[in-house]
């Protein structure tokens, strides 16, 4: 069970590479795959995030300058979601007796997850190539700032408000 | 019950803001398609836990245990509720070890549905424990975030010190007007053969020894010897203690004194105890099983108590200790303040017996061996064999007991030392 996390590992870090197979990708994804595996094995959440935030700025600039590409934009997503989820499962549970039934209903979620992820993400997409803001394009990222910052935000607002009580 | 957002859900935000960060920097929409996944699973978290509703009943085996043995501990928790991820836990004494099952399980369960499972636990070391407060985690599945409660059902477990069976014993000097298993010097009704004399008025004719009195034409009567019992007063040293963990001197001590208790009620002595120390505690003589339980209820709370006060056995009530009582010292005799009690005693005239629980190999156990260490103990230990010869020279029964070696073996070393007027039947 403590290699369960390695699946989505190497989807994560392979993207970019598989993106743009060349020696420099290839050479930093191994970095990041390992500090994730490294977080995962170790129990130590601060190097997986550190993985995932390195896949992800590799994948950033495996963007530049190819074509759109929301498909590899969901894998990223729904895997970076997995490793967080997987190896935070793993850490949680480790030296627990797990039954069946609560292995299943972890293995159900996951699909679930994935799944609503794959959806979510295309649904986005889709509205996103429908939906066109007009007026100056230098406002464009002015405006996408501003929505990241909203939605930043809001997020953390809603997480942030159930706060662990005091005991 | 507690609800709390993990950590894990800060990874989940920073990642979600650098995807937001990267996507309008690099001016690509593509990282926040792939944001979706994180947002998803933050929302996940961030929902209203349901009420979850169960009944958890928590059992022991066995609730009074002696070193070393098993006890099982059967968990069973019934959903009222779905619950989709539980984890149970039970917090452990240090020293217990888990030699089957697990105290923390994660379960999933159904409305209505009982899962029932169990652990066994070994308790090496003597202790009073409470088992029984159960800690229960409702996790989200994502482990974002959980719901924590503790169920209390607290049972005390007491694990005793071992008790190792005795068959010589120290006798007592004294007996006391109870029927016991000593024979008394004085004669009256009993089962001994004491004397035979010329019947005198008074006698009871169902005394009478009629072939002795055929033979000498005169009525004789036969006397027999009585029997009679004993008190024994333990007397614990808890002012100090030598060694580490479990392997201290006051460990041996209470091993013993908990061999000498069950030893000497069986033999239908009454027995109590003193403990000696920072606090001063005791038990009134008695006899029987539940006497025993009494007794060993007082031992596995008996701890080395800081003080520098000198307790005063003026203190302790002429019931706990009786004049006619065999005083049995425990002590690795570390304190002078314990010795100073000891020579109070034997100049008030008890009988007593010192059994010296010897540091040495207890402290040298818990040492790497060098010869530094070696010459230490080596030295340590003649300056101890001078004391003990002092306080033998001052009219103390002293008996050095190694507690490698059997405890029968030390005490059988007393009877050098004793002529005792009573024998046992």
């Amino acid at each position: 069970m403590r290699a369960l996390p390695l699946i989505p590992i190497v989807v994560l870090a392979g993207l970019p590479v598989a993106m743009r197979p060349t020696a420099g990708f290839l050479a930093v994804a191994a970095v990041a795959g390992s500090l994730c595996a490294a977080g995962a094995f170790g129990r130590w959440r601060p190097l997986i995030t550190a993985g995932a935030t390195l896949t992800m700025i590799q994948y950033a600039f495996a963007l530049t300058g190819a074509g759109s590409s929301p498909v590899s934009a969901a894998v990223l997503g729904v895997s970076l979601a997995l490793v967080l989820d997987v190896s935070e499962f793993v850490r949680r549970f480790q030296r627990a007796t797990m039954t069946a039934p609560a292995l299943s209903r972890q293995v159900r979620h996951w699909i679930a997850s994935v799944s609503l992820g794959v959806v979510a993400a295309a649904a986005l997409a889709a509205v996103a190539s429908l939906v066109r803001i007009g007026g100056p394009p230098a406002l464009a990222p002015v405006l996408a700032a501003v929505g990241a910052v909203m939605a930043a935000v809001g997020v953390g607002g809603t997480v942030w408000r159930r706060r662990p009580e005091s005991r | 019950m507690t609800g709390r957002i993990t950590r894990a859900s800060l990874s989940t935000l920073s990642l979600l803001s650098l995807a937001l960060l990267l996507g309008v920097l690099s001016g690509r929409a593509e990282l926040i398609f792939a944001s979706v996944p994180l947002v998803l699973r933050l929302l996940a978290a961030a929902r209203r836990p349901v009420a979850s509703r169960y009944t958890l009943v928590h059992e022991l085996s066995a609730s009074r245990l002696f070193e070393g043995e098993r006890t099982t501990v059967t968990v069973s928790l019934t959903a009222e509720t779905s619950l989709p991820q539980i984890e149970v836990f039970e917090p452990l004494p240090f020293s217990a070890q888990v030699l089957s099952g697990s105290p923390r399980t994660v379960r999933a369960l159904a409305a209505g549905a009982t899962a029932r499972w169990s652990y066994e636990l070994r308790f090496p070391e003597r202790g009073r424990f409470t088992l029984g407060n159960v800690h229960l985690r409702f996790w989200e599945p994502s482990g974002l975030s959980a719901v924590e409660t503790i169920v209390r059902d607290p049972k005390t477990l007491h694990v005793y010190p071992r008790a190792a069976p005795l068959r010589r014993l120290p006798v007592p000097l004294r007996t006391q007007a109870s029927a016991g298993n000593y024979v008394s010097p004085l004669v009256g009704d009993g089962i001994e053969l004491g004397e035979i004399r010329p019947f005198a008025p008074g006698d009871r004719v169902r005394h009478v020894n009629w072939r002795a009195s055929l033979r000498r034409n005169r009525l004789y009567v036969t006397r027999y010897q009585q029997e009679r019992n004993a008190d024994v007063v333990l007397m614990l040293d808890t002012l100090s203690q030598a060694g580490t963990g479990s392997s201290t001197t006051l460990h041996a001590s209470l091993r013993a004194a908990v061999s000498l208790a069950a030893a000497y009620l069986a033999r239908k002595d009454r027995v109590g105890l003193i403990e000696y120390g920072g606090l001063l505690r005791w038990v009134r003589p008695g006899s029987g099983r539940p006497h025993f339980e009494r007794l060993l209820s007082t031992l596995v709370q008996a701890d080395v108590t800081f003080t520098y006060v000198a307790k005063d056995l003026d203190l302790v009530p002429p019931r706990v200790l009786p004049p006619q009582a065999l005083v049995v010292a425990l002590s690795p005799l570390l304190d002078d303040r314990f010795v100073v009690a000891l020579r109070d005693l034997a100049g008030r005239g008890f009988d007593l017996i010192v059994l010296v629980v010897d540091p040495v190999p207890i402290v040298r156990s818990g040492l790497s061996k060098s010869l530094r260490v070696d010459t230490a103990c080596r030295l340590w230990a003649l300056e101890r064999r001078i004391q003990l010869a002092d306080l033998a020279t001052g009219g103390l029964r002293i008996v050095e007991w190694a507690p490698d070696e059997p405890i029968e073996l030390a005490l059988s070393r007393v009877s050098r030392y004793r002529r005792p007027r009573a024998q046992v039947g």
